[in-house]
């Protein structure tokens, strides 16, 4: 059965309050560093349509349950705090001020210290529990999302999704130890039950060859060791977060989309834009990956983010961000599917293939749908098996899940405002997906943590099918980088939102006018991350300088001069790197019908790839060492590596 | 009140039989007449369905002729009859509004007026006009607000869905007039009048139109032996089957929807479908193909089934021997439960809650006027691409092996007027139940176009059209044959994931070497040449 609406939803989570949306903000500072100068201006722009209420949300995100299951600790990224629960009177105990997006929490082994992650802050927090002081922050990678903790304590395994790394955190010493590379924007960790293994999902597809469809890692560490030892495929997949080990270590299971980004955008029926399911990986050494949808023929569950077992491995929950529910698996039908046994997936290669696109099958192993707040993730699963809690991100609450019965056991609120302001509104309305034909995708869908899914698009509508392929792009920072499409069509985000977006993805009639607004100053206030690059206010590094000399230079290094409509500068000017006009430089694909696009914006430009119009470049170098034989966009046939490189080094500077 | 049929004396055989058997025939008699061991209840005062509850339905006269002679009328809160259309010779298949102010219904003011499309408000009052001249327009409905004015799509007005033999031409087994479904916008648009759209194209009948909550039409068409159960956007697009064959002579009709259980509700027949009446069965749509139960039990005759929100589910029911009356559907004992109306002197038909009905889902349309894509040089052109020929779930098209198919062809069936088809006297009686290409439809190649190594195909095709789809060797021989009616509607892009491929299966996510060429072929000119001859 369908979610209420947004709007109603937003009156179902209002309490005894009323829905007050406000057209005029009191503008508020969102806790910037800003000094003088455009990019400090930017970076501490006032959200246009902010209120105090805003910045009073918790918005939690993740979990973490004490072995005795009395107390639960809750990651609120918006408030950045930590949150203790009693479990057994449901209500909030007391509250840790942590840093910048509390994000991953992991428990020592003894529940003396809780570990949580700062996405923004790039670090991760021990707090003493005792005291409930932070005691130290020990730097990690860049926009580190989940922890975990080995079995004795001494290590800490950090996914930094920023930097494709996953950072082993001596406890004793206080610091990262070693580095190891994953697959593409590490989300998730999980331990096998042993111990020995440490298995990481991925957000982003490895880089795969053009058009051709993505493939996630599942990386396995040898914790001991502490090293990569298996990278496996997940084929198909993108937006790899939450994930778990089966209580017996035979099965990892991840949460993942299916997307059906190569075939046109002519329709939603029957999962053509995108599916959600699972994969369920052998653990033995070069073991197989079979993948099974959680959505039905005509209702899809989009967004699945969280995955925990129950302690007896009988159930497995998921919860979908984008549906507001969570979905309960029978395991026992799930292995009587794949013919599990020992550890061993039976069913054939050809049956793999075809269950990962089997719309009906969840009708075999999905026992039951339990509906919940608005946008569920973080989800735990109690030590008795009886209950889960899930974090409600943007209802302020964690929904509390009677497993045995199958349904809502009643919430427990955290003390976020009553009111739904605009942005709130908003925010809802992006993680929802019930805007689309059978709820088959939200905004979140494709713009993860409003970001981006690293893949290309065929709208078809766009000069017809398989014409003008188009790479995803972000939706922070944008607020005045219109305007928007590849092509620049759309002059505002009204217009982009609005109603294109509802004919050609969404297949409905989309927003109505005052969920349009909303949504518009939703994503007029979303900010990039900070870069870790350059500080707010900060200098350039030496390196910089020498990037931003190549990037402003007038004439090449034989000292033929460069014409200002083909210099860097030009089309990418500070602070958000574009002119927001459309140029032909030379990048126009056999796909293309045109050979004109708007300046991309450089903002935060590291941690969005792929990159160029239709995404055929993973890297930054590619655009130049490969897609720009003819100096056409900018010149750099004459540069030296070092000098493309500090060119690089002053782009991600943005 | 029935009739007393019940309750006659005691014959001379009875009197000479044994004791116990006199006496238990006594008995019977007595508890046929209190009602309580068999058949619905006799039909006392009546009742709303639901308490507070207004039934629309249509009576037709018991002597039979169908519609022919109906009325539409109000079953009130107090039991009350009132009858709605005074003053038409013939009124028929009402539908009340989303908010339970309006009522549309098709009426004849005289009897040998076509049929049209009327609309008034729930009293009866303020009827008005809404169809002319399009031939025999039936069952309306009242589909999604929607608005169609690129690029900003601002205005929404209500549109309404009815069956309508505007074609003029008779279905493709010669059977009567072409009936397909059409979309009318209610209100006016700003700087428009009337804006008429076909919606299906199928040359066998569609029927039965029915909104969902996610905004599709649910109809019956014609699929070569018996109606199955399709679905489309209120514009025409996606049309895909929900469930039903085209192997078989069952029909699926008159399907409504069960909300909150996510159920469809319809009738089933065999055969000939004569007053569409059946037994009452469903489908989940979790699993629409392969969840098929029958709900009725008792071997009676349904009709025109209609869901409550609260899930229950008002049917037009006879019992043996008797007219249509409405009743409340027992699901737990698959047979009638409450009788809520039944007026021996009509059959009560097609009952509709006045109340007010959560809005379906509504839907931008990317087709015709609303739709942005050009195919450069023609005019209300479509696009249609195929993933691959070979992902199929139909046995003797599986059974081709992978590279013999090098090309399709796409066959226009062109339909007859009444004259032509008597002319060519290609009623189904002479050509047999299920030919196909049906005999009452002359077939004409729109061309071919190569299909790749991959198995995948694309083409421009006219929009509007229907066509089927045959594969061919590279002898030109046919391998398959798709029997079925295709089209894409004007403007509008259509994928395929394969030819008859499983329907509980999303597409291969993959680039296809027809869409990395992406060469559309056109099969917008005249007929090309092709190899042999199209039957």
């Amino acid at each position: 059965m369908r979610s209420a609406q947004p709007g109603q939803r937003m009156a179902a989570d209002r309490g005894s309050g009323r829905v007050v949306r406000v057209w005029v903000a009191l503008a508020l500072c969102l806790g910037s560093r800003a000094e003088a100068g455009p990019r400090e201006e930017y970076f501490s722009q006032r959200a246009r349509h902010a209120v105090a209420a805003d910045s009073l949300y918790k918005s939690p995100v993740q979990l973490a349950l004490s072995r005795d299951g009395r107390r639960l600790f809750v990651a609120c990224e918006n408030a950045d705090q930590v949150l203790i629960v009693d479990t057994r009177r449901r209500v909030v105990r007391d509250s840790i001020a942590v840093g910048r997006r509390p994000l991953g929490l992991a428990l020592s082994p003894d529940e003396r210290k809780l570990f949580v992650t700062h996405s923004w802050d790039n670090d991760v927090a021990e707090i003493d529990l005792a005291s409930r002081q932070v005691e130290r922050r020990i730097p990690v990678g860049d926009d580190p999302h989940l922890v975990q903790g080995d079995r004795d304590g001494r290590f800490l395994f950090v996914a930094n999704l920023g930097t494709n790394t996953l950072s082993v955190v001596d406890l004793a010493a206080g610091s990262q130890v070693r580095l190891l590379r994953t697959g593409m924007a590490p989300f998730g960790v999980a331990l096998s039950p042993d111990g020995s293994r440490l298995y990481v999902s991925h957000q982003y597809s490895n880089p795969v060859p053009f058009r051709t469809p993505p493939v996630l890692e599942l990386s396995v560490v040898d914790v001991a060791r502490q090293y990569v030892l298996e990278r496996r495929e997940l084929h198909n997949t993108v937006i790899g977060q939450g994930l778990a080990v089966t209580p017996d270590g035979h099965f990892v299971a991840t949460a993942v989309e299916l997307p059906r980004n190569l075939i046109p955008e002519t329709q939603v029926y029957q999962g053509w834009m995108v599916t959600y399911g699972i994969s369920l990986t052998e653990t033995r050494p070069g073991g197989r990956t079979a993948y099974l949808l959680i959505d039905e023929p005509n209702l899809y569950f989009a967004d699945p983010y969280g995955l925990a077992f129950t302690p007896d491995g009988r159930r497995l929950l998921i919860s979908s961000a984008g549906a507001d529910h969570v979905t309960i698996v029978d395991m026992a039908q799930v292995a009587r599917v794949l013919r599990l046994e020992d550890g061993r997936i039976g069913v054939s290669d050809e049956e793999i293939a075809r269950y990962a696109r089997h719309l009906a099958l969840s009708n075999e192993y999905v026992v039951a749908r339990v509906p919940t707040g608005a946008n569920p993730k973080g989800l735990v699963v109690s030590p008795d098996g009886q209950r889960a809690y899930v974090a409600c991100r943007l209802a302020d609450r964690v929904d509390i899940i009677d497993i045995p019965a199958a349904r809502n056991a009643g919430s427990i609120r955290l003390g976020g405002p009553e009111v739904v302001t605009l942005l709130r509104w908003g925010a809802q309305l992006f993680n929802y997906a019930s805007i689309s034909f059978q709820r088959q995708m939200s905004c979140a869908t494709c713009h993860p943590e409003e970001g981006v899914d690293g893949l290309l698009y065929d709208i078809a509508v766009d000069g017809g099918m398989g014409h003008n392929l188009v790479d995803n792009l972000t939706m922070r920072g944008i607020a005045d980088t219109a305007p928007f499409k590849w092509t620049g069509k759309n002059p505002t985000l009204e217009r982009q939102e609005g109603p294109r977006a509802a004919q050609l993805f969404f297949r409905t009639h989309g927003f109505t006018p005052d969920e349009n607004r909303a949504m518009v100053a939703f994503i007029e206030s979303l900010r990039a991350r900070p870069n870790r690059y350059r500080q707010v206010g900060g200098n350039l590094a030496k390196a910089h300088e020498w990037g931003r000399r190549m990037f402003e230079r007038s004439y090449d290094k034989m000292g033929r001069y460069i014409p200002v409509a083909n210099r860097c500068v030009t089309c990418h000017p500070e602070p958000y790197g574009t002119d927001r006009r459309a140029h032909d430089v030379g990048t126009r694909g056999y796909h293309d019908r045109d050979g004109k696009f708007d300046s991309p914006h450089l903002i935060n430009l590291y941690e969005r790839p792929p990159y160029m119009h239709d995404g055929r470049c993973y890297s930054l170098e590619e655009i130049w060492t490969v897609h720009n034989p003819d100096d056409l966009h900018g010149v750099s046939n004459d540069m030296a590596k070092e000098d493309l490189n500090a060119l690089i080094e002053y782009l991600k500077t943005f | 009140m029935n009739g007393g049929r019940l309750g006659a004396g005691r014959t001379a055989a009875q009197r000479r039989a044994p004791r116990a058997a006199v006496w238990a025939r006594w008995v019977l008699q007595w508890c046929l007449v209190a009602g309580v061991l068999v058949g619905p209840p006799a039909a006392g005062p009546a009742r709303a369905a639901v308490p507070g509850v207004p039934l629309v339905f249509t009576q037709e006269p018991e002597q039979g002729g169908g519609a022919a002679g109906s009325r539409v009328v109000l079953l009130q809160e107090d039991g009350r009859l009132r009858v709605l259309t005074p003053g038409f010779a013939a009124a028929a298949d009402p539908c009340v509004s989303f908010d339970g102010t309006l009522v549309l219904f098709a009426g004849r003011r005289h009897p040998d007026d076509p049929w049209d499309v009327w609309i008034m408000d729930v009293d009866g009052s303020r009827q008005r006009q809404i169809t002319r001249g399009l031939g025999d327009c039936r069952e309306p409905v009242f589909l999604v607000r929607a608005a169609i004015d690129a690029p900003e799509f601002r205005h929404r007005v209500r549109w309404i869905g009815f069956t309508s033999t505007a074609p003029g031409v008779v279905d493709e087994y010669g059977r009567g007039p072409l009936t397909s479904l059409y979309a009318l916008n209610l209100e006016s648009l700003p700087g428009r009048g009337p804006v008429l759209w076909r919606t299906t194209f199928s040359l066998g009948g569609d029927l039965a139109p029915v909104v969902l909550r996610d905004g599709r039409t649910l109809y019956s068409s014609w699929q070569r032996q018996g109606y199955a159960l399709m679905a489309t956007t209120w514009a025409g697009e996606e049309v895909n089957p929900v469930f039903g064959s085209h192997d078989d002579d069952w029909s699926q009709l008159d399907a409504c929807e069960r909300a909150a259980a996510r159920e469809l509700v319809f009738i089933e027949r065999q055969g000939e479908v004569g007053d569409r009446s059946g037994r009452l069965a469903c489908v989940s749509w979790r699993r629409p193909l392969h969840s098929h139960r029958v709900l009725s039990r008792d071997g009676g005759s349904y009709r025109t089934p209609q869901a409550l929100e609260d899930g229950t589910v008002i049917v037009s029911y006879a019992p043996p021997g008797r007219g249509f009356g409405l009743y409340v559907f027992d699901m737990a004992r698959g047979r009638p439960g409450r009788c809520i109306f039944d007026d021996p002197r009509w059959h009560d038909v097609d009952p509709q809650p006045v109340c007010v009905r959560p809005e379906p889902t509504a839907r931008i349309p990317m087709v015709a006027e609303a739709s942005v894509l050009d195919v450069a040089g023609y005019e209300g052109a479509g696009q249609l691409q195929c993933l691959d020929v070979y992902d199929t779930d139909r046995p003797e098209l599986a059974s081709i092996p992978r590279g013999a198919i090098k090309t399709v062809r796409l066959i226009e069936g062109i339909p007859l007027t009444a004259a032509a088809a008597a002319g060519q006297a290609c009623a189904v009686s002479q050509q047999g139940a299920g030919a196909w290409p049906p005999p009452c439809v002359r077939p004409q190649s729109l061309g071919e176009a190569p299909v790749e190594a991959d198995g995948s195909f694309y083409v421009n095709v006219p929009g509007d059209v229907p066509f089927y789809v045959e594969t061919l060797d590279a002898d030109g021989r046919v391998l398959g044959t798709m029997r079925a009616w295709a089209w894409v509607r004007s403007r509008d892009q259509r994928g395929c994931i394969g030819c008859h491929e499983d329907k509980e299966l999303a597409p291969v996510n993959r680039a296809t070497e027809a869409l990395i060429k992406a060469a559309p072929v056109s099969l917008m000119g005249a007929r090309a040449a092709v190899r042999g001859e199209v039957r």
